[in-house]
């Protein structure tokens, strides 16, 4: 009997102990079980009854006169219609994100979506030919008819009120029709930094056929790929546009699909040089920071045996060349990294 | 090359059968040509999953089919029926219809099906490969010719490479109190109505500020809204039920967690337990299907006929007895460390081409 099979059976001596002290009421498993099954036996039972059975089980509408459908038709409060034109409005605007919500719950719950089928069919139904049902249906729309008549009756439904209520309605229109969403970075203003050489990466590769460009070829061919296949693999524009989980994931397949000896060479901004942080791509939202130290970890947890770093050519520094020399090294380090990775 | 393909009846991401089939295809393909092919699919599968409609027209010359048993569907029925390549079967068991009778009666006539339909392979299938001893005993009462057991290819160590989500470690950081986890989705064989009974007892009787976070999808509406009514009903405001939840906040879930609970009674595999156990998480079971198999002593493992009352105790050991955590942690890490998914995998691509 291993250390956690005797623990247990003392464990289960405390059990038999404390119920004997009284510390845990009798029977309290069986009443726990038992009032499971009467929940289950609640839920099964609701099966049988109709769409507006089980919402009135569940829904609690106050239930309103039908007479006072004809008491807000002949409503002469001064402002009244147009009170009821601006809440109108609100409603709209609180049914829009209401809907929205009801759009999202429905999806995940799809059985929710039988629920709502059979209502629309009994709702039909009542339509068509007047029953309890359609008096139901009646008494729901006489409490938001209701509803709408309180503004009317409210202290704010004098002139001034309605004219301030008007106001408020404008201000907060305004305010949503200028809320138009602007990037927060002028895409003309981005200079790229000094580009790749084709020539440099083929050097690199030499020898290692086949070879997969993931930027002409996209990350999804990777994946058709046999494992330990290829002899290489490129992608100078793609690590910065991954997220860091969809970036772990592609060292992680690249791994599996290069052979031993296969070469990964990936390229991005060096994130260390502020020259290249200041001038190229790496500020823009679709493109994260990726630093060398943190791929080439990734590369070997991957299983890479061998990781380097080679750096791309640094950038002419404007203006001559009388900066202080620790102030230039930390300005004008080189803009963009090749991380050499071999299996 | 050989080009051998893999059928099951639906697709999805996080599936267990899914990751399963997708895992394995790489084994295949290092033997030769190999696709997954679903009768159903999720669209953010597109690309790595094939309709089962366009098998004709993609996959070519085929020498076997390693077909995916977890629950009946017509569709792949009928496909099989008209396909004349050697079948092997990878059984990833099938849950009792009793379970689900009562509160899903078609589903439950689905599981049915598919273990009758189960039944009708044994004449065909070359070799039927079960994930766990339990679930070859079943193979063999069906009379499968040739059956061979292969555990799944599981590597939780991957998983802790994830990065874990950053609004969920931060809310679940700030929960005050230990926190025991369940993993799995919400149905009526996992049980999840008999561990709120033994959290109930624990909180009420031997440690209030221990929480209970539950990560699943609620498939079945019906037992899941039986299962809040019962929270509500016993007044427990520390259970989260967070419904489905991607990987990295899994990640942070499994991070957080100070022990993984599962009541579940019905099990192929579990993948679950090894999980919590690469993460260092002390785990508590229940003695049922392959559950005991997957746990392998690595935990507390309460007798199917105990009741909730020695499971609370259970938990409250392992949050408060830093001995027995510690032993259980410890069992754990052995038992994931001994873990080779390489190995496994390829043992389980051999054990199904097998026969060829």
């Amino acid at each position: 009997m291993s250390d956690l099979d005797q623990a247990l059976e003392r464990l289960r001596a405390r059990v038999d102990e404390r119920r004997r002290a009284g510390d845990y009421p009798p029977g309290l498993e069986e009443e726990l079980a038992s009032h499971f099954e009467q929940i289950a036996g609640e839920r099964l039972a609701g099966e049988g009854l109709t769409i507006r059975e089980q919402l009135e089980r569940e829904v609690h509408l106050p239930v309103v006169d039908p007479e006072r459908l004809a008491a807000v038709a002949s409503s002469f409060v001064p402002g009244g219609p147009r009170v009821q034109g601006m809440v109108a409005r609100l409603l709209q605007r609180q049914a829009a994100g209401i809907l929205g919500q009801v759009a999202a719950l429905t999806s995940n719950l799809w059985r929710g979506l039988e629920v709502v089928a059979g209502a629309a069919d009994e709702a039909i139904g009542a339509i068509s030919a007047p029953s309890p049902s359609f008096a139901h249906l009646v008494a729901v729309v006489d409490a938001l008819v209701e509803r709408v008549a309180s503004y009317e009756r409210a202290p704010a439904a004098t002139p001034e009120g309605v004219a301030e209520l008007a106001r408020r309605v404008e201000r907060l229109e305004r305010a949503e029709a200028s809320r138009v969403p602007r990037p927060w970075f002028r895409p003309g203003s981005l200079v790229e930094g000094p580009a790749e050489d084709p020539e440099r990466w083929r050097r690199l590769l030499e020898g290692c056929q086949p070879v997969l460009d993931l930027d002409e070829e996209g990350s999804a061919s990777l994946e058709q790929a046999v494992d330990a296949s290829l002899g290489g693999v490129v992608a100078l524009d793609l690590v910065e546009r991954l997220g860091a989980q969809e970036l772990l994931d592609l060292v992680r397949e690249t791994a599996d699909k290069l052979r031993p000896g296969g070469r990964l060479v990936a390229g991005a901004t060096n994130p260390r040089s502020l020259w290249g942080l200041a001038h190229g791509s790496a500020g823009r939202p679709d493109r994260a920071l990726v630093d060398p130290g943190w791929l080439s970890l990734c590369c070997r947890e991957a299983g890479f045996s061998s990781v380097e770093v080679e750096w791309g050519p640094a950038p002419e520094p404007p203006g001559g060349a009388d900066q202080d020399g620790e102030l230039r090294r930390l300005v004008f380090a080189p803009t963009r990294y090749l991380l050499v990775a071999t299996r | 090359m050989t080009a051998v393909h893999q059928v099951l009846a639906a697709a999805a991401p996080g599936d267990a059968t899914t990751n399963a089939a997708l895992d394995l295809r790489r084994a295949l393909r290092s033997r030769g040509r190999s696709e997954v092919f679903a009768a159903h699919f999720a669209p953010e599968l597109a690309g790595r999953v094939h309709p089962l409609a366009d098998f004709a027209r993609l996959a070519g010359r085929t020498d076997r089919l390693v077909v995916h048993v977890s629950i009946g569907e017509p569709l792949l029925t009928s496909f099989l029926e008209e396909r004349s390549e050697p079948v092997s079967v990878l059984y990833h068991n099938i849950t009792p219809a009793a379970a689900f009778a009562p509160w899903d009666p078609g589903f439950a006539r689905l599981l049915d099906e598919g273990r009758r339909w189960l039944a009708s392979l044994a004449g065909r299938a070359e070799v039927a490969v079960a994930l766990s001893r339990f679930s070859a005993a079943e193979l063999g009462s069906l009379g499968f010719r040739r059956v061979l057991v292969a555990p799944l290819p599981v590597d939780p160590r991957r998983l802790r490479a994830t990065v874990p989500d950053l609004f969920w470690s931060v809310r679940l950081a700030g929960l005050d109190g230990p926190a025991i986890l369940h993993v799995g989705q919400v149905l009526p064989h996992k049980r999840l109505d008999w561990l709120v009974m033994a959290y109930h007892a624990l909180v009420t009787h031997l440690l209030p500020e221990a929480h209970l976070v539950v990560v699943g999808a609620q498939r079945q509406p019906r037992f899941a809204a039986a299962v809040r009514r019962l929270v509500a009903d016993l007044n427990l405001p520390r259970v989260h039920l967070l419904g489905p939840v991607a990987q990295s906040v899994l990640v942070a879930a499994y991070r957080r967690a100070s022990v993984l609970a599962t009541a579940s009674e019905h099990e192929g595999y579990c993948v679950p337990l090894l999980e919590a156990m690469a993460f260092g998480v002390p785990v508590l079971a229940r003695a049922f299907a392959a559950v005991p198999e997957t746990l392998g002593g690595a935990g507390v493992l309460i007798p199917a006929d105990d009741g909730p009352l020695v499971a609370a105790e259970a938990l409250a050991g392992l949050l408060t007895d830093p001995a027995l955590r510690e032993e259980a942690v410890d069992r754990g890490r052995e038992r994931v460390a001994a873990l080779d998914p390489a190995a496994a995998r390829s043992a389980l691509a051999g054990a199904l081409l097998g026969a060829a």
